[in-house]
């Protein structure tokens, strides 16, 4: 779908990817909502078991079939490869539970269009209206971006947040290597190594549509351990001089 | 008191969580598999730093010998971790056979698209 104009500088080709783990209730709405604002999209199916991928089917809508389970971080991945490898500028990770806000897509866009190579849709930036997530998970957030600030000097204010858009030199980072187990900080400590450029933007996102979240209980002491302990092997890996 | 032995204990309980700290960094080691041989490494070394413990503990429990606890500790930790990789052998096994699987199955698909091909021309 080539958005070419006649004038100015050429649009970016953008895909949405929606990584989808059993979202039979909600990945319709998502897709057709998706649709009518004209984006291209592909819904990565990981390997749901309840009737995502026979809605998916039944619906004509565009979906890349994962044979088995590989999580978040190897659907988004799975999702970023398609992208580079169709020929896409950049991708925005919008999941399939409908908590992602299409119409904050263009200001997304925007962000890479002006040199960002990552550009993270942050609901902390500025004080919003829209769903702010549970307390435990904001302090859970607090101190990852704390984290993030103390190992890498950069402020990110959500860097849990899965709505992001990934520029060329992102998505050919993430196709390369991307984190199996805590995608979205580890991430953004990836690019960071890499020296891309990661920035923010404000959106509002919404409540959970329907079906259950796959990260139980963010809260939990362990998980924050694990993710701290994937950063700062992160922060380790860089020093070593790669 | 720190003797000859546990000096040199504790410096290879630390080399061992150095080399895996390195091996997690550099993507050679995930990060998950690592913790029971980080729990491991940090045991060896804090046993042979402050061996006190050990010895009430062992006692407490009722083991003769303070080193004998430290090798039922020791192969209980490694029981563990040769367990969880076989777990994940396991997982590795279906993971493995479901590819296979799809691959022969995709081959079959573009074999009868490319016979299609031919049969138009």
């Amino acid at each position: 779908m080539d958005k070419c104009n006649s004038s100015a500088t050429p649009k970016l080709k953008t895909l949405l990817v929606i990584p989808a783990y059993n979202e039979e209730d909600c990945i319709l709405s998502v897709a057709k909502k998706i649709e009518s604002a004209g984006y291209d999209y592909v819904i990565v199916n990981d390997g749901s078991t309840d009737s995502t991928l026979r809605i998916c089917k039944e619906n004509n809508l565009n979906v890349l079939d994962l044979p088995r389970n590989l999580g978040i971080g190897g659907a988004v991945q799975a999702g970023h490869k398609y992208a580079l490898r169709n020929g896409y500028d950049v991708d925005i990770q919008v999941d399939g539970d409908g908590q992602h806000d299409i119409n904050y897509i263009p200001l997304l866009i925007k962000e890479i269009e002006a040199g960002a190579d990552l550009a993270i849709g942050s609901r902390f930036l500025i004080q919003t209206e829209g769903f702010q997530s549970t307390a435990m998970r904001r302090i859970g957030i607090k101190w990852l971006s704390f984290m993030l600030k103390l190992l890498y000097k950069k402020n990110i204010t959500d860097p849990t947040s899965g709505f992001r858009a990934s520029g060329r030199r992102a998505l050919e980072l993430f196709s390369r290597t991307y984190p199996i187990d805590y995608p979205e900080p580890e991430s953004i400590a990836e690019s960071l190594n890499h020296g891309l450029t990661v920035s923010e933007v404000s959106v509002e996102m919404k409540e959970r549509a329907g079906g259950t979240s796959s990260i139980k209980v963010f809260g939990s002491v362990y998980y924050m351990i694990k993710v701290s302990l994937a950063i700062a092997m992160c922060r380790i890996e860089k020093r070593s001089g790669k | 008191m720190l003797t000859h032995t546990s000096i040199i204990l504790a410096i290879l309980g630390l080399l061992l969580l150095i080399y895996i700290i390195r091996l997690v960094s550099s993507k050679r080691l995930l990060l998950s598999y690592s913790l029971l041989w980080v729990f491991l490494a940090v045991i060896i070394t804090l046993c042979a730093l402050f061996p006190t413990p050990i010895y009430w503990l062992a006692d407490e429990i009722g083991i003769a010998l303070p080193s004998n606890f430290i090798f039922i500790i020791g192969i209980i930790c490694l029981l563990v971790i040769c367990l969880s990789l076989s777990v994940i052998a396991s997982k590795q096994t279906a993971y493995s056979k479901t590819l296979v699987q799809e691959v022969a199955l995709l081959r079959k698909e573009v074999d009868a698209i490319k016979a299609e091909q031919q049969n138009i021309r």
